[in-house]
């Protein structure tokens, strides 16, 4: 699946979940533990960062998988042991990213890292 | 993100500093000078404490394993969502940073990823999975700390003295400074020069 259908679902199902329950932005946000803005952000398919993005699939009650897509079994919602590939760095970026940006910054972070 | 818009994000987040760590780092800007043989007040280009921290400074477009179409998007409009990125290795640490922005906002995003450096702070993880979806860590403890320490080295507290004591025109101080008229602002305002020397 692409990333941005991905991330269209993300908000899709964060929407839903608000409609279900009645509920704005504002008080949605703060039950997830997140601010207004980085919400609203998510919900027109921007990317959120990891711990973001554990809140929401904790709120959404669904595990990250189901989001992500992973053929493989469940990854703990911190783990994610499915992926791939885990990469350490420092990134001085948005807190929420257009999805092409984040693919295109994972392979920078790794062309960089064939550098080392 | 525009500059003035992180600066003002960061006015919100300076509660996350632990007591003392703002003294630290003038402490940390006067230390490096005095390595580097230069004056408390005098200009750091990141150049030159990349250099003695052994920092590789890498340029977007000389990156040997990325394919055009990406050095094309991060360097466009679209793609304007980065400023820096940092790996490292027990042998190597390299920066590449967004060749779109500015020369002076350039220097604070690589000021702010050797400040990372210098405070050891631990990288964040990023994760890819089979379909190039990634997901990253973001600290807003160890990003806040990285600013204030990148603005403490551009613009150290005496340098700003030395600037208003001189009456140097703003122009002429982001110039030597290498720093945009946002952080200059930024770091008067929370140094409190510019209650200092009010009316003078």
């Amino acid at each position: 699946m692409k990333r941005e259908v991905l991330m269209e679902e993300l908000g899709v199902r964060l929407r839903e979940k608000r409609q279900l329950l009645g509920i704005g932005i504002r008080e949605a946000a703060g039950k997830i533990g997140i601010s207004q803005a980085t919400l609203s952000r998510i919900e027109v398919g921007k990317m959120p960062d990891l711990d973001t993005f554990t809140k929401l699939c904790d709120w959404l009650e669904v595990d990250p998988n189901t989001i992500l897509g992973a053929k493989k079994p469940a990854a703990s919602v911190v783990g994610f042991s499915d992926a791939t590939g885990q990469i350490f760095a420092h990134l001085r970026a948005k807190k929420t990213m257009n999805p092409d940006t984040t693919l295109h910054l994972a392979k920078l972070i790794e062309a960089a890292q064939k550098e080392l | 993100m525009a500059i003035d818009t992180e600066l003002n994000t960061k006015d919100k987040r300076i509660n996350l500093f632990e007591r003392g760590f703002k003294s630290r780092c003038e402490n940390l800007s006067a230390m490096v000078r005095s390595k580097l043989g230069l004056k408390q007040d005098d200009p750091l280009p990141y150049k030159q404490l990349a250099g003695y921290l052994s920092v590789d400074i890498i340029e977007l477009a000389n990156l040997q394993h990325l394919g055009n179409d990406s050095k094309t998007y991060l360097a466009s409009d679209e793609g304007n969502e980065w400023s820096a990125v940092t790996v490292a290795s027990p042998k190597r640490v390299i920066v590449v940073a967004n060749p779109s922005h500015s020369e002076a906002r350039r220097s604070n995003s690589i000021m702010h990823e050797l400040a990372h450096v210098i405070l050891e702070h631990a990288a964040g993880r990023v994760y890819l999975t089979g379909d190039g979806f990634a997901l990253r860590d973001y600290d807003d403890k160890q990003e806040v700390e990285a600013d204030w320490l990148a603005g403490s080295l551009l613009l150290p507290r005496v340098a700003l003295e030395k600037l208003a004591r001189l009456h140097t025109p703003k122009t002429a101080a982001l110039s030597e400074y290498s720093v945009s008229s946002d952080l200059y602002d930024f770091r008067r305002r929370m140094t409190a020069i510019n209650r200092q020397f009010k009316g003078r």
